[in-house]
């Protein structure tokens, strides 16, 4: 099954005013404007625009990030762009060098957007292989599921739970013939674990032999790097709650400097890339190091390619993340229950609160925590859900119950399976 | 919290603290069942505002019970544009938390709330600078508070709005269910916790103290003085309750489920009641007491004696959905109990409401017939951190529809559902799912407040300098 893949273009802002007016219009009404519909994209589950601007130093080009989740290879899914949706030139033709022919040479503008495309040195996704076809079928399977129950339960709870469980299938195809209710198995984790652990020894090993020097190097830098006291609850900028504490889901693009050097440089690609592995072999139950609440989310490493000598660049993290409830309940989720592990990413970066051993304190200082997040959030232009109503949760839930809907199931499970509906 | 900065603050009040606490935060004074909520918006002469705060603060009771006045209780909330109308620096009132600033009505699509301008109270055009709360123990006396608090803020100018009067329904609210059963435990001087309520950090409810984060919550300051220390958040809801909606929809539910058996759909409708409350009237719970009301475990030492995983984990006792196992998760918000109790300790208010409006007849409330008159709640509730508190309780447990794995269900009786949201009854071998659930409880205004103590009420009404 395709993997949902990450896809992070980013690109230098020529005409920032007529780009805003453009993002402006879009976001009005993402789903009905002349320009980007992310709907007539049936591949793509979470999309946003970003103004990344370096405001107020105003030292690096501002850039427009675009940010996809979407299912399959990234080349046919900016095939299928270039070809559905032309007007995605009104968006990039504010950018530098945007090809005169835009998306109608579809080659050379693919070829333009994936030289622009950076790397997510961490990606995670809490329904890996779960293309967004399936995610929107198996919500309507289980919609369906739930209204025949409301309908024929008292019929229905007269026989043993198999019956039920078969009666609920031969009904569901009678009404929806166009559902896909194929049973399937659990996608098995085995060979993804064999790979892991190939992988993993030799790297473990690397990093155990450089451990030493680089502990003794990293307390040197959490003992003399500069910090910042933070001395009063949450500030923020009106505009940042434009795409934030709606109903269900919400998003934040966060922007920070990486301290100088090449120290913070390396660590911050380690941690990242031992994330990204977890995220792939580990974390592949629908929760990031105890946070079940992340539908997508990406680490991006933006290098300095200025010109400059090498201990005044600024390389930068981008964040991006896609997630449900509210901005507390998420900062909330990262404070009580992934504090390490994002502390061990961002404390390699300005302005973080003081570490411990690269994973202790940091993050846990809550109040200061949130600050720094509300400092370093910047605000999206346009921001596109593909499964406005489904919590990561639903989806989750809802591809589990079409698996097992037409699946012979022993008395108990199938009674698990029922209390699901 | 930063290794180097492990936090001298005291773990909880003094003796000496508790003359500098307004009483409301260690006491709901059950014993003066009168309350009135005196909102105004001061006057433009903040030498006026002051003399007036320094007046009202002499009658303010504190949490030392040694002072308790023979007649009654005030107490005093100032919003930010009290604050600011009393002249108080930019400076100060920049150190409140983001959300106090804006005020609720700016904070709607984070509660799920109705647009502020369906609002009787506190929208753009009413704002509310200062609440005066008054509790006293018969109507007579309340009303010569009322009148004697109204004056002093129109001698300073201020406009002051009707007095909202509370409606004393002896520890039920006006669906019939008891009330405020479950509040945890605020340590301090010669308090032990009772009847297995959980102690919070005092942090959480007081700012000065630690938190359960164990760290020294940020809070206002004022030159060298801490004048949030001692001092508290308070949320005001006026919640309109829709009795006969509430009563009427499930009598008509119940009456289809069990057609040609009246008996059998009143006990139903009952039941059905319980499963959405998740408490039955009396206040037992459900997760103790599954099939029938049994005020046995209604009981002090019953009611608060339970946790959801040992034997309630996926709800066929107290559905998920219901509305105290949403406002209190417990052992339940996911990962282990331990996992679950650090976070829900994060999340913990103490509440302070009233009831207002006569009671319905129950009759009429079955029958679904309205009486046109307006009742419902007084929410009040104090936290160190509204967001923390109040607005995440609201936000993420009970109007996020997503809550813990449902769909499309808020809660059925706080979450500000639509009328197209449902409440999902867990049974076997199938659910029960009560669809289009009504909005019955819907918010007519409110405001968010700093409530102050002693030592910070004499600073605010002195001369600014």
């Amino acid at each position: 099954m395709p993997a949902t893949q990450a896809l992070t273009i980013l690109a230098e802002i020529e005409n920032r005013a007529e780009l805003e007016k453009v993002l402006a219009a879009i976001a009005a009404d993402p789903d009905d404007n002349e320009l980007f519909r992310p709907r007539d994209l049936p591949a793509t589950h979470f999309t946003r625009f970003v103004i990344v601007s370096d405001e107020p130093r105003n030292e690096l080009p501002p850039l427009l990030a675009w940010e996809v989740n979407h299912d399959g290879d990234a080349t046919a899914y900016l095939a299928q762009v270039a070809r559905k949706v032309r007007s995605i030139d009104r968006v990039f033709e504010h950018c530098r060098d945007y090809p005169v022919a835009g998306a109608a040479d579809l080659d050379g503008w693919v070829a333009w957007m994936r030289a622009r495309n950076h790397h997510a040195t961490a990606f995670y996704t809490a329904y890996r292989g779960v293309p967004r076809s399936r995610v929107v079928n198996d919500g309507e399977v289980h919609d369906e599921i739930r209204n025949i129950i409301d309908r024929e339960r008292t019929k229905l709870a007269g026989y043993p739970a198999t019956e039920i469980q078969r009666r609920l299938a031969v009904e569901l195809h009678r009404r929806r013939p166009d559902l896909d209710i194929a049973a399937e198995d659990e996608p098995s984790w085995a060979l993804q674990w064999v790979l892991a652990i190939l992988i993993g020894i030799p790297v473990a090993i690397v990093l155990l032999l450089i451990l030493a020097p680089w502990a003794i190097l990293l307390r040197h830098h959490e003992k003399t790097e500069p910090t910042r006291r933070y001395h009063r609850p949450v500030h923020d900028l009106k505009d940042m709650r434009k795409f934030e504490d709606q109903v269900t889901q919400n998003q934040l693009t966060h922007l920070v400097d990486i301290k100088p050097g090449w120290f913070r440089l390396f660590t911050v690609w380690t941690v990242l890339t031992v994330i990204d592995g977890l995220a792939r072999f580990y974390f592949v139950n629908g929760a990031l190091g105890g946070i079940t609440s992340i539908h997508f989310a990406r680490w991006v490493i933006v290098r300095d390619r200025r010109r400059i000598p090498r201990k005044h660049k600024r390389h930068r993290l981008l964040f991006f993340s896609n997630y449900d409830g509210s901005w507390e309940s998420y900062l909330g989720e990262f404070v009580d229950r992934a504090s390490t592990g994002l502390t061990a990413v961002w404390s390699n970066t300005v302005h973080f609160p003081r570490s411990y051993f690269l994973l202790w304190d940091g993050a846990k200082d809550e109040e200061a925590f949130k600050q720094w997040t509300r400092d370093h959030q910047i605000a999206s232009q346009v921001w596109w859900t593909g499964v406005p109503k489904s919590t990561v949760q639903n989806v989750r839930d809802d591809v589990m119950i079409r698996r097992r809907l037409q699946r012979p199931l022993p008395d108990d499970e199938a009674m698990q399976w029922l209390e699901k509906l | 919290m930063a290794r180097e900065a492990l936090t001298h603050a005291p773990a909880e009040p003094r003796e000496a603290d508790l003359a500098d606490i307004q009483g409301m935060v260690y006491s709901g004074f059950a014993d003066h069942p009168y309350a009135a909520y005196v909102f105004a918006r001061l006057g433009t002469n903040p030498k006026l505002s002051r003399a007036w705060l320094a007046s009202v603060r002499t009658r303010v009771t504190s949490a030392a019970r040694e002072t308790y006045q023979p007649h009654g209780r005030v107490q005093v909330a100032l919003a930010p544009g009290g604050l600011r109308a009393l002249g108080v620096p930019d400076l100060v009132i920049d150190d409140l938390p983001q959300e106090a600033k804006l005020g609720m009505h700016e904070r709607t699509r984070t509660l799920g709330d109705p647009p502020a301008s369906t609002w009787e109270l506190g929208n753009e055009d009413t704002p509310l600078d200062v609440l005066v709360i008054i509790f006293a123990r018969d109507e007579a006396t309340r009303d010569q508070m009322i009148d004697r608090e109204r004056s002093a803020l129109e001698t300073a100018g201020a406009h002051v709005y009707p007095a909202e009067l509370s409606q004393d329904l002896g520890g039920r609210e006006h669906f019939g269910f008891a009330d405020g059963l479950s509040q945890p435990h605020l340590p301090g001087p010669h308090r032990e916790p009772r009847n297995g309520g959980t102690a919070v950090a005092t942090g959480e409810i007081l700012l000065g103290y630690k938190n359960a984060y164990n760290a020294l919550p940020h809070a206002p300051h004022w030159g060298d003085i801490d004048v949030g220390r001692n001092g508290t958040y308070l949320v005001f809801r006026k919640l309109a309750q829709d009795v006969a909606g509430f009563w009427g929809w499930l009598d008509k539910h119940a009456r289809d489920l069990a057609p040609r058996d009246p008996a059998a759909a009143a006990d139903l409708r009952e039941l059905l009641a319980a499963k959405l409350v998740g408490r039955w009237r009396s206040g037992a719970p459900l997760t103790l007491t599954p099939d029938r009301d049994d005020p046995g475990f209604a009981t002090p030492e019953m009611r608060n004696n339970f946790e959801f995983l040992p034997t309630d984990a996926d709800g066929m006792r107290c559905p998920i959905t219901s509305h105290v196992r949403r406002a209190n998760p417990r052992d339940a918000r996911g990962g282990s109990a331990q996992d679950s109790d650090d976070v829900v300790s994060r999340h913990r208010i103490l509440r302070r409401g009233r009831s207002y409006g006569a009671p319905l007849d129950d009759a009429a409330a079955r029958a679904g017939r309205d009486d046109g008159k307006p009742r419902g709640l007084y929410f009040i509730s104090l936290q160190a951190s509204i967001a923390r508190g109040f607005e995440f309780i609201q936000q993420t447990w009970l109007s996020a529809p997503g809550f813990h794995g449902l769909h499309a269900e808020p809660d059925p009786i706080m979450g500000n559902g639509d009328g197209s949201s449902h409440a999902t009854i867990p049974a076997q071998p199938l659910r029960l799912r009560l669809r289009n659930v009504p909005r019955v409880v819907t918010v007519r205004g409110g405001g968010y407040f700093f409530l102050p103590s002693l030592t910070a009420l004499e600073r605010f009404s002195a001369e600014p300098t």
